[in-house]
Formats: structure tokens, sequence, C-alpha cells
């Protein structure tokens, strides 16, 4: 289990005090939450294994507020969690007994859409979903599309560099992120970039995008928007290895062909997925790929064709191809419900995010079999393949003693063999406290120095959802040294 | 230390930096030796010796390159496996009188990218892993081969476009992408600024994905081969010819103007060629040329509230990237102006080519706010405590 550092007990003390500064600084009657029926909802995330009580909530509506939070905080000492939906799988969101909670969920303003540069700017509290609802009645719609997207929200994207099924031909969360608004850790505010191209000077866009909420809170977001394409269909491969799906992957990447999506699922995943949402995936292959391809009805048809072609030389047991809107739901249908199908079959699990490069595949499949056999657990494996993005799943029952322990260790092997592989610990869900320390497998010592130190440069108190992502070992020394 | 060290290994590099004294000017082949602010004289360290592949999977869309590889050297090796460098990076040296090759190093530090930008990316989005050599000595590295990778703090980002003030970049590694199939531009003649960069916002608002679109007025565009002395809009397809064919059409209906013809293959390769590298400006090298960002739709007047200046403007990513070139004689080059116009339209302008004398005044690159400033001095000081790399080149104080 992931130790969490002892609170302040000066800040626990002054509890009372602090929480009455606070609702100065803060407008409306319900922006500082210290009731405890209250605040429950924001003691965790959806890494649920851990939780903890933060000393208040607050929910600012505006920049100023933040900033006013923010200063405040700085000069009296007391640490900040900030948080978009609560959506994060990495504990992003987990608070601290000594630190308030920091939520965007009152800023939710979307403030200007302008087409013709192909931009939106909003507060960060709107929901990833909430930004292609603003356009799509215009026929636009915004890529980085997370599986949380109907709940989570820009702020959190941004913190946690966001991806998606779709970023495979459209990038993450930081690919389509033009400009921000900055709230410091001190309290001042900054403006990154805009509606221009490239933000000028150091890109402190770039290094603030996916840094955990550790180097300051965005209140202003200008992200990029796309035409949508005039139409999307999948086709459905079924292949008696995954070696050969993964070959196939290859294949179809090297020939110049880059789909929107290429999703992975093994044998585990499609009987659980099919038992629960009967979508007609075949039951008697190792491995099933949906690969998605955009553009007019021809082009699709074309382009489908192309890739049915390449899959030949790969043998695929199984193919269909959608040929309506309805057909294609029918073979999203059971993808998008597979996390949901495992929970039905498993009383929990964890849902592990790993990268590797994608020639990868079947060494990373056999080795994730091996360490979940040696722990005696079950694992299914959901995959963005066109990206060796891996989700394997670990089945496991956290009523049994010990257990949760046990599938964390699990998890943490395969992350390892991720990074061995050539690859990395997270790929989209972040590090948070979940993989804090494992960290010391992909970056030396050094390395990891030189990141806190950044963080120093944002954040001098170290105030700042400090107990994530860097292990715990380190910060003694990084304290002693303010 | 000595004047001019060719470190031949990354551990010779960190060893160089180790045993400085004094601010050092790192280079990779020395090409963009004029991109920047004219810093001090000491010592120089170039990469051009780090050289070659040090991996290339192209099933798996990744490569990595010793940091003074030439950026012809890693085209060829891509071109090999029919792939490439998915931003188009420029070919700036000859805007410096070619005084040594573009290094695929320089291309991270710059930060700069081609026409592509605006439908693909810049360097920032496909510079993947970089290992480089912090300011007192250590090895470091950020990301790694993948594309998605939310591991730690992205050093990749903070490294392009840093112009070596934080690290001596050793390898960097890209993600690449194929070559198109085939590729067509369209074109239209005749249209003034405005009307050309409208043209250009109605393409890439619609769903068939022009890769790049760019305008140039009469004067520019005759200095390109294969263009007559007219204006020209210039739209820019790829894909395979059955889709190209469609969307060119589809795009022919869904534009409000006339008379467009095409170009295909490789004569519309070598126009964007022009268009990415600033060809119609390395004549008359003497006139100082800026580089501005700013939204498509603020270009045009921004290029019209600076026509004062008695300059000549292209119009890049849309019409937002303006390459504006000024005659020689201008005091400060027209940074006061540029400067004062930008800031009210939003963006960022950079003084790409200005006399020493200039360079040594004006600053090159967009001033930051004090916070920005102060936060800029800050990572200074965490990757280069000492000061020792390229200190000044892109601000005096960093």
């Amino acid at each position: 289990m992931v130790m969490l550092p002892d609170p302040d007990p000066a800040i626990l003390a002054a509890r009372e005090e602090i929480i009455r500064d606070l609702r100065g600084l803060i407008t409306a009657p319900d922006g500082v939450i210290d009731h405890p029926d209250e605040i429950k909802p924001y003691e965790t995330d959806a890494l649920t294994a851990y939780k903890e009580t933060p000393l208040a909530v607050v929910l600012p509506e505006t920049t100023a507020e933040v900033a006013a939070v923010m200063a405040y905080c700085h000069s009296r000492g007391v640490k900040v969690v900030a948080r978009g939906a609560g959506t994060s799988l990495a504990g992003g969101a987990l608070p601290l007994k000594d630190a308030i909670v920091l939520g965007v969920s009152k800023m939710t303003q979307i403030l200007e859409v302008d087409y013709d540069n192909r931009t939106i700017t909003l507060q960060p509290g709107v929901t990833n979903l909430g930004v292609t609802d603003a356009v799509s009645a215009d026929g636009f719609f915004y890529a980085p599309d997370p599986s949380s997207q109907l709940a989570c929200t820009i702020a959190g994207n941004i913190g946690m560099n966001s991806g998606g099924a779709h970023c495979l031909k459209y990038g993450v969360t930081s690919n389509n992120l033009m400009g921000v608004e900055l709230v410091l850790p001190t309290g001042e505010v900054i403006r990154l970039g805009g509606k221009h191209l490239d933000a000028g000077g150091l890109d402190l866009l770039g290094l603030i995008t996916g840094s955990e909420g550790m180097l300051g809170v965005v209140t202003e977001a200008t992200l990029r928007i796309l035409h949508s394409p005039e139409g999307a269909r999948p086709i459905l491969f079924g292949f008696k290895s995954s070696r050969d799906a993964g070959a196939c992957v290859d294949a179809i990447i090297a020939s110049g062909i880059i789909p929107v999506a290429i999703e992975f699922m093994d044998r585990p995943a499609i009987h659980a997925t099919e038992k629960f949402a009967h979508a007609g995936y075949p039951l008697d292959v190792e491995a099933l790929l949906i690969i998605e391809v955009e553009g007019s009805r021809d082009e699709i048809d074309a382009m489908l064709g192309r890739i049915q072609r390449i899959a030949k030389d790969f043998a695929p047991a199984y193919e269909r191809v959608a040929k309506t809107s309805a057909e294609s739901l029918a073979i999203w249908k059971g993808r998008k419900s597979a996390f949901g199908a495992i929970g039905r079959i498993s009383p929990d699990y964890f849902c592990m995010d790993g990268t590797i490069p994608t020639g990868k595949l079947p060494e990373a499949l056999e080795g994730i079999s091996a360490i979940c056999q040696s722990y005696g657990f079950e694992v299914a494996n959901i995959f963005h393949a066109g990206d060796g993005n891996l989700h394997p799943l670990i089945l496991y029952n956290a009523n049994q003693p010990g257990e949760t322990e046990r599938a964390e260790a699990c998890g943490g092997e395969i992350l390892k063999l991720c990074v061995a592989l050539g690859g990395c610990l997270t790929g989209e869900h972040g590090v948070g406290v979940e993989k804090r320390d494992l960290m010391t497998e992909q970056f030396s010592a050094d390395e990891l120095d030189l990141q806190r130190r950044i963080k120093r440069a944002f954040d001098p108190k170290y105030l700042m959802n400090p107990h994530k992502v860097f292990p715990l070992e380190t910060m003694p020394q990084m304290q002693a040294a303010e | 230390m000595t004047d001019f060290l060719r470190p031949e290994t990354p551990e010779e590099v960190a060893e160089a930096i180790r045993d400085a004294k004094a601010p050092i000017n790192i280079e990779g082949g020395g090409g963009l030796k004029g991109l920047g602010r004219v810093a001090g004289d000491g010592g120089t360290l170039k990469t051009d010796r780090l050289k070659g592949v040090i991996e290339y999977s192209p099933t798996e869309l990744y490569v990595t390159f010793a940091a003074g590889t030439t950026l012809t050297d890693a085209k060829a090796t891509l071109a090999e496996k029919n792939q490439r460098l998915p931003f188009d990076p420029p070919d700036l040296t000859h805007l410096y009188g070619a005084s040594g090759p573009a290094t695929v190093g320089g291309v991270a530090a710059s930060g700069l990218s081609g026409p592509s930008r605006v439908a693909s990316g810049a360097v920032r989005d496909f510079l993947i892993g970089v290992k480089f050599v912090d300011g007192v000595g250590q090895a470091m590295h950020g990301g790694g081969r993948v594309m998605k990778n939310v591991t730690g703090y992205d050093l990749c980002k903070i490294s392009a476009g840093a112009m070596g003030t934080l690290g001596v970049l050793t390898e960097v590694t890209f993600k690449v992408l194929p070559n198109s199939v085939a590729e067509r531009t369209l074109a239209v003649q005749g249209l003034d600024d405005f009307a050309g960069q409208a043209a250009m916002s109605a393409a890439l608002k619609t769903p068939f994905e022009p890769v790049s679109a760019a305008h140039l007025p009469a004067s520019v565009a005759g200095r390109i081969q294969g263009l007559s002395h007219s204006s020209h809009t210039l739209i820019r397809f790829e894909g395979f010819p059955d889709s190209l064919d469609y969307r060119t059409e589809a795009i022919r209906r869904n534009l409000p103007v006339e008379n467009i013809i095409s170009f295909e293959g490789e004569v519309s390769a070598a126009i964007w060629e022009a268009v990415r590298d600033a060809s119609p400006f390395h004549q008359q090298g003497d006139r100082s040329l800026w580089r501005i960002s700013t939204s498509p739709t603020k270009g045009p007047a921004l290029v019209e509230k600076l026509g004062d200046l008695g300059g000549e403007a292209f119009y890049d990513w849309a019409g937002g990237l303006i390459w504006l070139a000024l005659p020689a004689d201008l005091a400060d080059a027209g940074a006061t102006k540029i400067r004062s116009a930008v800031s009210t339209a939003g963006g960022h302008a950079t003084l790409i080519r200005g006399s020493e004398a200039v360079r040594s005044t004006v600053d090159v690159f967009q001033p930051l706010d004090p916070v920005v400033m102060k936060l800029t001095k800050g990572l200074k000081d965490v990757f280069d405590p000492k000061g020792l790399l390229n200190p000044g080149r892109m601000y005096a104080e960093v």
C-alpha cells in the first residue's frame, strides 16, 4: 500500500481559523465545504482503494478567487490538492488530512467559440464531452476522448495530459491545448499561449500539461477544435493468436494508413464483454481488433478494403465490416462496455496503464500472463494497440485479506515489464500516488531530483499535491533543503 | 577550457561541461548561429560529431538519432523506409549564409516547424524522447520511444525550442509517419491578403482535412518557381489518389471563389518547400526577417498595420504564421512597432534574421511577462545553475 506523509499538526490545529479565512475569500455561500457529510465525496477519486479526509473543500468561481485562495495557502503554508471531477484512476486527486481540496466544479462557462481560428476558450470545470457538445451543432468536435469523458473536466485532462481511443490520429491533450490562464502556487496569474500556434519562450505550456496538479491551477483554457469527419466506421477482426493481431497492426500502420483508432481485446476480455453486451463478438479467437477509419462513404469503403487486403496476410479467423451506423454502434458497444463487463465477473479490478513500443505486443502479453499466473490472478487485456498503450485489468477480490496488496504488487510487476520492453509506466492515466514508488524504475535519482527541482521553480514551498508522482523517500531531503 | 570542443560521445559532452569554467556557445552544425541574441564570446561546443542512427523502428514509428546527425542524413534514413518527420522542419541555415548544416539537435532546440504544423503538429508534438547533459554535466533523459507517455514532467516539450539554454541535447527521438502516397495543392490567384486568409479559414473549417494553407502576395509568389506573378492562396492535400480526388473536388464546391488551379506531386512539394524555408526571402540577405505567430484571422490586419515599415510579407499556417522581411536601414529592425502590434493582436514575434548590431540590442524573442520571466529564470537555474549553456541566447538574463 502507498504511504501518505504525516500531516502537519500545527495546520490541523488551525483548521477552524483556516476555514474562516477561506470563507472570507470566496463569495458563494456554499463555496467552502467543511461539514463531514459534504466533504465525503471529495475523500477519494476513481482509485477508490485510497481515502483521506481533507481540511476543507473550496470551490471558487473566478480566477480572482482561485488566486486569492492560492496566495493565502502559500503564505499560511497550507497544502492544496486541485480537483476536476475526481475521475483519476491513479489517485491524482487523493487529498491529504492537512490539505484543502480546490475544486473547479463551479467554473463551467464557455467563454468563446471561434470557428474561423478553430478554437474554444472556456473555464476548466467544463467536462470533456461538454466541449464537443458546445460545438457539435456546428459540425465541430474536441478530439481527446478519455473513457470518462462524460464526467471528467478539462482541468483534469490538462493536469493528467489525458488521451483516449482516438489519439492515434488526433494526439493527446497536450497536442490539442493551445493556451491557458494559470494561477501559480504563489497566487500569481500568468497566461501561456493563446489562439496562436506555439506559445513562445520556453514551452511552459508543455511542461504544465500532465504535471498532475503540482505546478499550478488552470483557470481558463483555449483548445483546438476540429470539423467532424463526414463519417466513421469500424471493422472487426478476430485472430487465432495475439501475435498475428499485433503483426497485423504493425503492417497496417507501416502501409501509410493511420486509422482513427485500433483497439485490441484478448480472449478473457472478449468473453466477459460478450456475455454482458452481446455485441456478437466471436468467442473462438484469441484476439480481437476494432479498427476505425474516417472520411466520406467511398473513402471509408476504400480504406477498409485496403485494411482487409493487408489483414489477409495474417489469416484473420473472423472479419466483420460495419456497413451502417447501427452496425458500427454494435461493434463499439462491446468495447465501450468492456470495463463494466469485467466489473460483473470480478468483485474488483485494477486497471493498469503502461505503454510499450507496438512491436513488443506479443512479448508484453506473454509476460503479463506469466506475471498474473504467478500471483494467481486472472487478467483481461484491453489495449489501444495503435500506440502501444496497454490496459491490463487485474481481477481480484478486495474482501480477501491481503489480496489488494498482492494485486498492487502484480500491477507493479506488469509496469516494470513495460519499462523493460522500452516503454513507460503510464500512457494516459498519470502517476498519481498509484505509480509513485515505481518512478525509480524509469528515472535515475538525478533525474527525479531534476524533476523535483522543476516543481520547486513553480512551487517554492512544495505545497501543491506534494505527495504525488515522486517517491516519498526523497521528500525529507527536499524539505530539509528549504 | 579550450575555445572549441567537438566531443564524440555523450560522456565527452558531460566531461566538457563539468570542466567548463566559463559560458559555452552550444552548436549543432553551426548553421543556425545567426538565430538568437548575440551572446558572449565564450568557448564553443559543437555536437556535430555525435552522429548517426541510434535506433530506428519503422513499424513502431520512432527513430532515435545522435543529436549532431544532419537533417539531410536524417531525412535520407527515413526516406529509405518511405517515412518522414511529420512536422516538416524548415531548413533555415541558408538564411544565415549556410555556415554549417542543419542538425536534428538544432531542429529540436530551435523548435521551428513547417507548413504541416497547422494540421499535423509541431516539433514539440513529435519529439518523444531526449537525452541531454545539464549545466553541471549530468546526463539526463526525458520521454522515451512511445507516443503516449505521461510518466513525470514532460522534459521533451521543455527541451524543444529552448535554444540549448537548458541542456546540451545528445540524442533525440522522434515519432515518424509514412510519406503521403500522393499530394495535390489547390491554388486561387488574385485574392488580397484578407480574402486569401478567409479562403484558408474556410478550407480548414471543412471535414476535408487540408494539411497546409499559405497565402503569397504577387511579389513573393513571383519568386517561387512554378508560380506566376500573381497572389496565390495555396491549400495542400495529401492521401491516397482516390481520396485526393474526392476531397479536392469537395473543397472546390465549398470555397466561395472561382478559377481554382491545381499543382500535383513534385511540383506541389517544391512549392511547399519554398514556403517552409522562406525561400522567397533568401535574396537581399541584408533585410531583417521576422517570424510572427498570431491567430490566423488576425494576420492580414497585423501586416496592414505594419505597412509603413515598408516590408514584404507572406502567410503560412492559414494566416497564423507571418514571414515579414523589412528594409535593412530600420534602426531597431522594426521591433518596437512589431512587438506593440503583436501584443495587441495576441501571439509572438521572433527576429529570425538581423544584423549582429541589431541582435545585440533588440530582443530577438518575444519579451516575457515578468512572472513568466521569473519562472523561466527559475527553470534556467534548475537545469543550468552556473549559467554555462548558451547564456543570453534567448533572453539577456537567461
